[in-house]
């Protein structure tokens, strides 16, 4: 039998064993700060000659992917140029946004980035909790000339509210990549594409490679099949959700038909790379995808076995596909604004644009897809404008990440069976007009 | 006699108690500001944020009290019921396969006569070494319906392509091996510990009394291994009830929902979309709520266990 003092013992131990555990019940809040609305900064950069921010160090986090490194192969010339010091975090996709607001939600010049890459589902979300500063007093006082670029990207990720907060740098449209050698024909209508994939499935060989993961994956490349039947997701005003209409019934019954009788086995689980390296081993006829990004990799004989294999097509139906358009900003959180302003100027200037197209990029300037020099190293670019031009980006309402998870969630749990399709819908549209009002 | 003027000072430790502070005290310091720092400050805030509208983003950052709606909002869905039922599908099941095969291999690691232990220990050391991160993206691409070794394999014996992370059906007892695959290494080294350290007297009894391995295991072994068998039950299940980093590299929660845990649903509702701080710091105190119970039971069965012996 136990002693009360052994029992108190127990009881001392078992408190302090618990509160060994409870901080992991806390990591969400954390790693979160209490917010405010910064005020906004403007301290003029110097205009004149020599390198005033000689010495500054600005941090960046980028997404790891193919025009991250051409930006980076190009750093050191804005080094010389200028002598800041340029420093990439880069990570997944994935892992940015959540890195991204736990900094950007700090308070003012106290957060680790100093230019921020902005994806185009996040401008509305960061301008106006108040983390960006806008930059028009400064392309004004500089003179930044970016008329070259492609003007409908700043309605996607550039200006919110009139005022303008981020640079296009790097388009990403999404169409149709589909095997050329094969004779594979993209057909003109949504419902003919379905047909013409389920009928080119065969043993191993699959008709579509699809990304049905939740959330990003599914909802983007779900977005296609809406706007390519003539569907969006909220009507003109923004306010009223529009997507479980019987157009976006429509897309979605299309859109899980392929995954159930098109796309490679386990679609409903894939993700990009998944998707991506099933059209590159040569396992299926077409794929829905972010047909830039893309071109390096299916043109790389150590990662494709399609290599000149392949052709880009916009949507059927409709022709018009998801667009996407990373841009940058100045977060007011940053150390270094003035010097960070430098950088965004250089990145997106024409020249500096001009070398990372040559490189394989994708271009934000529309002179880059007559440059008979780009296209004789990159020919499809010559459709990508075309698709570009078709595109849609996502509605700018403020928590266009909440909808895009949304979205991808809801989608996600009908081409699972896990509900109906109108289910699914409904309950999109349902969140919609919640966030509408945010 | 007379007293001296001059008395021997006292060791250091005493001569403490003369100034103010305990000794003992002042060793504790440092490890009680830690603890405030790291584990009472951060569950403060998470309290006090649940109890409030906490949205990281968005044009109204307000943080009004609301009392108990984030645990009324949090714990009212379909996904919470969901995702809470997957937790204790995973937790139930990777706790059981886990310690049932741990203990199995730590059982045979231990036989005096095992060739090649070094080599073995090596090999099922390799998982330990990994992180999730890493063993989640390896797993991954392993089970690559159309591009991965394990439907190759199957395929050279006839079987069809299994869509393992893409089923709905399969999506869970995957994740589950996966899980497994990884902890148990862990678990393998405190049973083998456990096993070094039993007292040989009592085996080598039963052993000239004639009991067999079987009778040896089931009525020596097992009972004295109870304790360390109930910790490592305890250290296993309050991490399987937490289970993210495995579930996020593999499958999102999906397809659907059919993987997504409650440890999952926090993050998500905290940094992934809504960013509604105030309603995942209210599943997080739910979650750790849940997490003491099981704790203070298995304690309990600990002591039990330990009396026993």
């Amino acid at each position: 039998m136990r002693s009360r003092s052994s029992r108190g013992r127990e009881t001392r131990g078992f408190v302090a064993r618990a509160l060994g555990v409870v901080a992991v019940a806390a990591f969400v809040a954390s790693a979160c700060q209490a917010t405010g609305t910064p005020t906004p900064t403007g301290t003029p950069s110097p205009t004149g000659g020599g390198k005033p921010f000689e010495g500054v160090t600005l941090n960046l986090l980028m997404e790891d992917l193919t025009e991250t490194h051409y930006i980076a192969d190009l750093l050191p010339d804005f080094k010389a140029k200028t002598g800041i010091t340029v420093v990439f975090e880069q990570v997944p996709y994935s892992n940015m946004y959540e890195k991204l607001v736990t900094q950007l939600s700090g308070p003012e010049k106290s957060g680790s980035y100093d230019v921020v890459a902005v994806d185009y589902y996040w401008p509305g979300e960061f301008a106006r909790s108040g983390w960006m500063l806008p930059l028009d007093d400064r392309i004004a006082r500089d003179k930044t000339d970016l008329s070259g670029i492609i003007q409908a990207f700043f309605d996607v990720n550039g200006k919110v509210d009139g005022k303008t907060y981020y640079i296009p740098y790097f388009p990403y449209p999404m169409g149709i990549v589909y095997r050329k050698d094969l004779d594979v024909k993209i057909p003109k209508t949504m419902e003919e594409y379905v047909t013409y994939t389920k009928s080119l499935k065969k043993g191993d060989f699959y008709g579509a490679a699809m990304q049905g993961a939740p959330t990003d994956p599914i909802a983007m490349e779900w977005l296609n099949f809406l706007y390519a039947n003539g569907g969006d997701l909220y009507a003109a005003d923004l306010k009223t959700p529009t997507v479980n209409n019987e157009i976006g019934r429509k897309a979605l019954d299309q859109y899980m038909d392929m995954i159930d009788n098109a796309a490679q086995t386990g679609a409903a689980g894939a993700n990009l790379d998944d998707a991506s390296n099933t059209f590159a081993q040569g396992k299926a006829a077409t794929m829905v995808t972010y047909i830039t990004i893309f071109a390096g990799f299916f043109q790389d004989p150590e990662k494709s076995v399609i290599v000149d294999k392949w052709e880009v097509a916009a949507m059927p139906g409709t022709g018009v596909g998801n667009v996407g358009v990373w841009s940058f900003g100045v977060p007011k959180s940053s150390k270094n604004p003035d010097a960070a302003w430098e950088f965004v100027k250089w990145v997106t200037s024409e020249p500096v644009a001009r070398q990372r197209a040559l490189k394989g990029g994708s271009p934000a300037y529309t002179a880059h897809y007559t440059d008979a020099e780009i296209l004789a190293k990159f020919p499809y670019l010559t459709r990508a404008i075309d698709i570009l031009k078709a595109g849609k980006g996502l509605p700018l309402i403020t928590k266009q990440q909440d909808m895009v998870s949304t979205l991808g969630r809801e989608l996600s749990k009908a081409a699972a069976h896990e509900v109906e399709p109108q289910e699914a819908l409904d309950a999109i549209a349902t969140k919609l007009a919640e966030l509408a009002t945010q | 006699m007379t007293e001296t003027s001059t008395t021997p000072p006292l060791p250091y430790h005493l001569a403490g108690r003369t100034r103010g502070l305990p000794f003992r005290w002042r060793l504790l310091i440092p490890v009680i500001v830690a603890l405030i720092v790291v584990d009472a400050f951060p569950l403060t805030y998470a309290f006090v944020a649940s109890l409030q509208r906490f949205l990281l983003s968005g044009t109204d950052l307000s943080r009004p009290f609301t009392g108990l709606q984030n645990y009324l909002d949090f714990a009212s869905t379909a996904e919470f019921a969901k995702a809470a039922w997957n937790t204790v599908v995973l937790s139930a099941s990777v706790v059981t396969l886990e310690i049932a095969i741990g203990f199995a291999l730590a059982y045979l690691l231990a036989l005096r006569d095992l060739r090649f232990r070094n080599l073995y220990f090596l090999v099922f050391m390799i998982p330990l070494l990994l992180s999730p991160v890493a063993v989640g993206l390896s797993w991954r691409l392993i089970l690559h319906p159309d591009l991965g070794i394990l439907n190759w394999v199957l395929g050279l014996v006839g079987l069809p392509k299994f869509a393992w992370l893409g089923d709905v059906d399969l999506a869970m007892p995957t994740v589950i091996a996966v899980d497994v695959w990884h902890e148990t290494s862990a678990l393998i080294l405190i049973f083998y510990a456990g096993l070094q350290a039993l007292p040989h007297e009592p085996i080598e009894a039963a052993r000239v009394d004639g009991a067999s391995g079987r009778q040896i295991l089931r009525h020596i072994v097992l009972p004295l291994m109870a304790p360390i068998i109930v910790v490592a039950v305890l250290i296993r299940l309050v991490s399987a009830v937490k289970t993210y980093d495995l579930i996020y590299i593999l499958t999102r929660g999906g397809p659907g929902t059919a993987t997504e845990t409650v440890s999952f649903l926090i993050w998500r509702t905290g940094l992934a979309g809504p960013l509604d701080v105030g309603k995942a710091a209210a599943g997080s105190i739910v979650l750790l709520l849940v997490i003491v119970v099981l704790t203070y039971f298995l304690l309990r069965a600990t002591d039990r266990a330990a009396a026993m012996e």
